[in-house]
């Protein structure tokens, strides 16, 4: 477990070969971008589907952070191209949040009251291998939906663009451990909705247990 | 450590940005606490269903093709890295001449600042301490870390520190380990 963090705390290589390739569409290799949007789209899109939670706006807003990365391309002094983008990507959605709900407020924690205590008193395992795993995804899917926004940023970030916390609190402007708590409020919750599907479902393990 | 830190540390530990410290600090939770060890098998387990539940989405190839056009049409209306605006003999000899003039100018004022009377030293703001963020009491409040480690620590710490020569200790790390007779 160690060596597979030594490992994995090795600086990413990938990060240099995304400057790379933005600098070779400077010098007016277009394919050169195209790889990258290619490699992006996926993670990016998906983030900013899960947040926009409409496929027209996260259209919209996609092909504005490549417009801006397009435009700016000379301008990045940082070699953490996928934390750029998701910057681009962050101050976007912000931005789009503010034109369809000027009341939403971008720093209130909306947290769960689930103390440590709780979560830590509660840890047998989840049996996700008894459940269809198709209704735990919808299930997880749907709790995903709900959670706060900026535990659902956080989340996203994490588990879509794979952005270290470091850079994710840097892009939302908060200290590294808001950004380590918006992730545990996320997880539990998830876990949360994962437990009351376990009691509640027919085929859930709870119902098993009763005569 | 308490537990909550540790709960934060698995996370870092998941993105890789751990320091060497850090790890160990780690390593020597989980291998005292069972209930943090089994939070973490069931945090990864949990991180791996939410991973696997996202929907698999992806732009349409329309949009993809319109980004390509707005690249090929930003390259066309902009000089290309690299390659220099080309400027005629006399405009580039007009803009030696001019910045000529201003360095001479700038040279002289210098020198007319040097021999007018010294003004009051204004007091330089305290020098501002960078520390990792990571490190902060908010993170580590426990004052446990000052503890003298035990021979097994000591095993730790040397084979966190010789064996991943490219680790970084920060300040208060070394501090640490100065107060525990661990310096280097």
């Amino acid at each position: 477990m160690q060596q597979k963090e030594v490992m994995r705390s090795e600086p990413p290589t990938a990060e240099v070969s995304d400057f790379e390739r933005l600098s070779q569409y400077r010098s007016g290799q277009v394919e050169a971008l195209a790889e990258l949007v290619e490699k992006f789209k996926r993670p990016l899109y998906g983030f900013l589907m899960n947040m926009t939670e409409r496929a027209d706006t996260a259209d919209e807003v996609f092909q504005e952070v490549w417009l801006r990365v397009i435009r700016h391309s000379g301008r990045i002094e940082e070699r953490n191209f996928s934390g750029w983008l998701f910057r681009i990507a962050h101050n976007l959605v912000i931005d789009h949040w503010r034109r369809q709900r000027p009341a939403i407020s971008l720093e209130k924690e909306n947290e769960d009251g689930l103390t440590l205590k709780e979560r830590l008193a509660d840890l047998q395992p989840l049996p996700f291998e008894r459940l269809d795993g198709e209704q735990v995804k919808r299930r997880v899917a749907e709790a995903v939906k709900h959670l706060p926004a900026e535990q659902k940023e956080v989340f996203l970030m994490r588990l879509e663009g794979d952005i270290p916390f470091k850079e994710i609190a840097r892009i939302q402007g908060v200290s590294i451990n808001t950004a380590l708590a918006r992730m545990q409020y996320a997880l539990a919750k998830l876990r949360q909705e994962l437990k009351q599907y376990r009691e509640t479902s027919p085929s859930g393990p709870g119902k098993e247990a009763q005569p | 450590m308490n537990c909550e830190t540790v709960q934060r540390l698995m996370l870092l530990a998941s993105s890789g940005e751990l320091s060497g410290w850090q790890r160990w600090r780690l390593a020597r939770h989980r291998s005292i606490c069972p209930a943090c060890r089994q939070a973490e098998q069931e945090m990864l387990r949990l991180v791996d269903t939410a991973r696997q539940a996202l929907p698999e989405v992806a732009p349409g190839a329309g949009l993809l093709t319109a980004i390509r056009r707005a690249a090929e049409t930003e390259l066309r209306r902009r000089p290309l890295a690299g390659n220099a605006p080309r400027f005629s003999p006399a405009l580039r000899n007009t803009a030696l001449a001019v910045a000529l003039a201003l360095l001479v100018v700038a040279f002289g004022w210098s020198l007319r600042l040097e021999r007018s009377p010294s003004l009051p030293a204004v007091a330089s703001a305290p020098a501002v301490q960078e520390t990792d963020e990571l490190f902060t009491t908010e993170l580590f409040p426990e004052s446990e870390d000052l503890a003298v480690l035990s021979a097994e620590d000591v095993f730790y710490v040397e084979r966190f520190i010789d064996g991943t020569g490219t680790d970084t200790i920060n300040a208060l790390d070394l501090e640490l380990l100065w107060l525990e007779g661990l310096a280097i």
